[in-house]
């Protein structure tokens, strides 16, 4: 491949990459809205397009509009710097994600690995959101952030590790490829539970959604920010709900593969359900405290996956 | 009154015949200088006690010794001197004791009974406020209602209001001062802790509550809490009113349960003046007081949920709530400030579809329980935040006068609508006492929805005995009190809301007190807290269901 052919190619993944983000936020905002009032007994929007669908371009229209306040206390650079990076991963993650067979903008072959070790990013935004903002709670809400992040991170690894070993491969493509009848949450239920569970805690999501628990930290770490800035905490938010979603249709529920239907409609389908799932769970569950949240991690998930690790190491490759 | 500590003097003022001479007997050996009886049916008391200053503590031991609860705390400007009661009554039932003692305007000092009754503490600092009376080593001598910076008593009788001068060098307190005078937990790790004001504007607050948090991390050392943000002045209000006028003051004091207090209002009056409802009134009065207890109950319910995270049953319950709003705004023309119960029945005759508007509220509602208790009650991680969170215990509650359902969760079975016979229509109902024995935030919640489900009960059965007939009993069309004092409780959804009067015969009361049972409820969150969680205050207060505007009247 020649230089400018490596540009066009890179010109035109930036742009689809980032127009999909944008766009799937929209979309999910909208979807979040219309779940929880149904959830809700609720109509939720209807004004704005079609069944409200327009609704959130015309919020994303006010928060642009809005004035971006920098309070006087804080660290500024940071502070600039915080929303940003914690945006940074959404599309990096969202180019590593392949939809179909030999559509996507990259199929690294290190593709599982990458994807953990890049939706970590984020926390380091929220740290420094919190941190800058030079306000307790936003502090308390990123102190909670990155210790739920950290801890969680832990059993995730060892569910993906299960997945790994019976697939054999870290390239996402292969992944799916090895779950080709049958997908891996028939033979790994246990590890699927978990990764599920902890990729909710990730989001930072009910019940475990801790670091912005209004009714405790006001708005956690994105309290001080206004307009865009704070407009990039919810586009990395709900871009982060797409790529969990999509991690565990990869991993779990065999990707694109299925019969009838071409192999990116079945992705977004699981995809999107999984998405509803994890809607559904937020709008009926109260949240955890956060020693509870701790106490369920080292003393009940991290046990399990190792023993699940374990096990399955001895039936799917047993044979030495 | 002079201090006079004579005791054989005292004795001959005492009716030969008393019901309660043992007790006056020992409170007498423990410094009280006179008692009398009282007639509980005119006054809502039984036994008037004074006690002179210095005598206050050994009396109010001695109370406490024989299991009295503190009830409320009434200052009053008597010209010149300056007065303070007390009441106490023991919750498993007996009499209700008023404690009197006196102190000069100029002298205008108490001692202290915080470190007897705790709940005191706060009343202290209210008449502080008020009258100007200081408590001497009182553990927290700040004002609690008023800005730091007033130089007037209000609720004293030579105060005809005053522009406030807010001085500019004293509108913020020294960061440092705040900090001793909160005399706050010492930190074990010096430098990691940290103050954090939750409020006064704060999403689960309720209203405007400040609580001064003093945290290390996510643990907590201790708090404060600091009221008067929306502090009105009502009781200065009402002794500019008449007795009639007043009625609109009593729907605002708590904008959830505006019928109760109407009720509580009412009812004072009607003892004050020995006047009796009608038996229709008495019905509607009963099905209109449990349907606003259902609604604030709900109210509870959603927002507690909201405090813990979960945003859906907010919604469920308000839906539930406009129901009975509904019904208020048809019987009464308003959705929340009611006035609908007054003095000697209710205001109109209730609309032409009541019965069957409340038959299937009710009918609704028992199909709406189940649904609470199964997504919400039995939600196990709604069973993580709330089980052993918060207990209040027994002594907890006689010493800071907790009622209501945080009471009944802490094992006392105490209903004033049981145990202060308000109404007779309740003794003839089937309904019970509901309590819970852990008094903690999981408790708390079970009694609020087993009192949802007595009130379902108690209204259903009260629509059976709803009879035609005059809906007010004949009243005056010039209210006035006979000079005297009273005192009368009715159980609000928040606890017991006692009303303290003194009449001078005219048509404007000389003093009225309002006992907000918010206000003795809240003050044990300073109590619960140490050592708890940020997010476990969130859960404590909510499940104390305070009304801010209640407590700062």
């Amino acid at each position: 491949m020649s230089l400018p052919e490596i540009l066009i190619r890179l010109v035109i993944a930036f742009g689809a990459v980032i127009t999909f983000v944008t766009v799937n936020a929209l979309f999910l905002v909208w979807l979040e809205r219309k779940v929880s009032a149904v959830i809700q007994n609720r109509m939720g929007p209807t004004e704005v397009g079609p069944f409200g669908l327009l609704q959130t371009i015309a919020d994303a229209l006010k928060l642009l509009g809005k004035e971006m306040i920098t309070p006087t206390a804080v660290d500024r650079w940071t502070f600039f710097l915080a929303p940003v990076i914690a945006f940074l991963p959404a599309p990096l993650l969202v180019a590593a994600i392949p939809i179909a067979e030999g559509i996507g903008v990259s199929d690294l072959n290190v593709g599982a690995l990458y994807l953990l070790a890049i939706s970590n990013i984020a926390f380091i935004g929220i740290l420094m959101a919190g941190w800058a903002s030079n306000n307790k709670y936003s502090l308390l809400g990123a102190v909670r952030a990155v210790a739920q992040n950290v801890s969680y991170e832990i059993p995730m690894l060892l569910a993906v590790l299960t997945v790994i070993l019976m697939s054999g491969s870290l390239k996402l493509s292969e992944i799916v490829a090895a779950q080709s009848p049958i997908p891996f949450i028939v033979y790994q239920p246990i590890a699927f539970v978990i990764y599920f569970i902890c990729s909710i805690a990730e989001s930072n999501r009910t019940p475990f959604d801790l670091p912005e628990a209004e009714s405790e930290l006001v708005a956690g770490y994105h309290t001080e920010f206004t307009g865009m800035r704070f407009a990039l905490f919810f586009l990395a938010e709900y871009t982060q709900v797409f790529v969990l979603a999509a991690i565990i249709t990869l991993f779990f529920l065999g990707g694109w593969n299925g019969p009838v239907l071409p192999g990116w409609v079945w992705f977004m389908l699981k995809t999107y359900v999984v998405i509803f799932v994890v809607m559904w769970l937020r709008w009926t569950y109260p949240r955890l405290r956060s020693d509870q949240l701790m106490n369920f991690n080292w003393r009940v998930l991290l046990p399990v996956a190792i023993i699940n690790l374990l096990i399955s190491t001895v039936i799917y490759r047993g044979q030495f | 009154m002079p201090p006079e500590s004579d005791v054989s003097a005292a004795v001959p003022e005492t009716p030969a015949v008393s019901v309660h001479a043992e007790l006056i007997e020992r409170l007498t050996k423990a410094g009280a200088t006179a008692c009398a009886d009282l007639n509980y049916a005119q006054t809502g008391m039984d036994l008037d006690i004074d006690v002179a200053p210095e005598k206050l503590s050994g009396v109010a031991s001695q109370l406490k010794s024989e299991h009295y609860a503190f009830e409320t705390m009434v200052g009053v400007d008597r010209q010149p001197g300056l007065d303070v009661l007390y009441l106490f009554k023991p919750h498993a039932g007996g009499p209700r004791v008023k404690l009197r003692t006196t102190t000069s305007r100029e002298t205008a000092t108490l001692p202290t009974l915080s470190s007897i009754y705790a709940g005191t503490e706060w009343y202290e600092r209210e008449i502080f406020d008020m009258f100007g009376i200081t408590f001497t080593d009182h553990p927290h001598p700040r004002p609690l209602l008023l800005p730091h910076f007033t130089n007037f008593h209000p609720l004293r009788k030579d105060f005809h209001g005053a522009p406030i001068v807010i001085p500019e060098d004293t509108v913020e307190i020294p960061e440092i001062d705040v900090k001793e005078a909160m005399k706050l937990g010492q930190s074990d790790t010096p430098k990691r802790d940290f103050f954090l004001n939750m409020g006064p504007q704060h999403p689960s607050t309720h209203g405007v509550l400040r609580i001064l948090l003093h945290v290390e991390g996510e643990r907590v050392l201790g708090g404060r809490c600091h009221l008067g943000y929306s502090h009105r002045g009502t009781e200065k209000l009402a002794e500019k009113r008449q007795y009639v006028q007043f009625l609109p003051y009593t729907d605002r004091m708590d904008y959830l349960s505006p019928v109760n207090y109407n009720w509580g209002w009412a009812k004072l009056l009607e003892r004050a003046a020995n006047v009796e409802t009608t038996p229709r009134a008495e019905v509607i009065r009963v099905i209109m007081g449990e349907l606003s207890r259902v609604a604030s109950h709900l109210v509870w319910l959603g927002t507690y949920l909201l405090d813990l995270g979960a945003i859906t049953p907010f919604l469920y319950c308000f839906e539930d709530r406009e129901m009975i709003l509904t019904i208020f705004e048809r019987v009464s023309g308003q959705r929340m400030m009611t006035s609908y119960i007054v003095f000697g029945g209710v205001r109109n005759e209730v609309h032409s579809g009541f019965v069957n508007e409340v038959r299937e509220l009710v009918k609704h509602m028992r199909k709406r329980m189940p649904e609470y208790d199964t997504l919400v009650m039995q939600n196990e991680i709604f069973l993580m935040r709330t089980d052993k969170v918060g207990p209040i215990s027994q002594e907890q509650c006689k010493e800071f006068g907790v009622s209501g359902p945080c009471l009944r969760a802490s094992g006392v079975d105490y209903d004033a609508r049981r145990d202060e016979p308000y109404c007779d229509l309740y003794s003839q109902l089937d309904w019970k006492v509901q309590t819970e024995q852990a008094g903690d935030c999981l408790a708390r919640s079970r009694v609020r929805m087993a009192e949802i489900e007595q009130s379902l009960n108690l209204i259903e059965q009260a629509l059976e005995k709803l009879e035609e007939g005059p809906f007010r009993a004949k009243v005056p069309k010039l209210f006035k009190v006979p000079a005297g004092e009273y005192y009368s409780i009715t159980e609000g959804p928040r606890g017991a809301i006692g009303w303290y009067l003194i009449g001078d015969g005219s048509n404007t009361p000389y003093r009225l007190k309002v006992r907000v049972p918010s206000f003795a409820n809240l003050q044990v969150v300073e109590q619960l807290i140490p050592g708890m969680r940020v997010a476990d205050v969130v859960s404590i207060l909510g499940s104390l269901d305070v009304v801010i505007p209640e407590i700062d009247r």
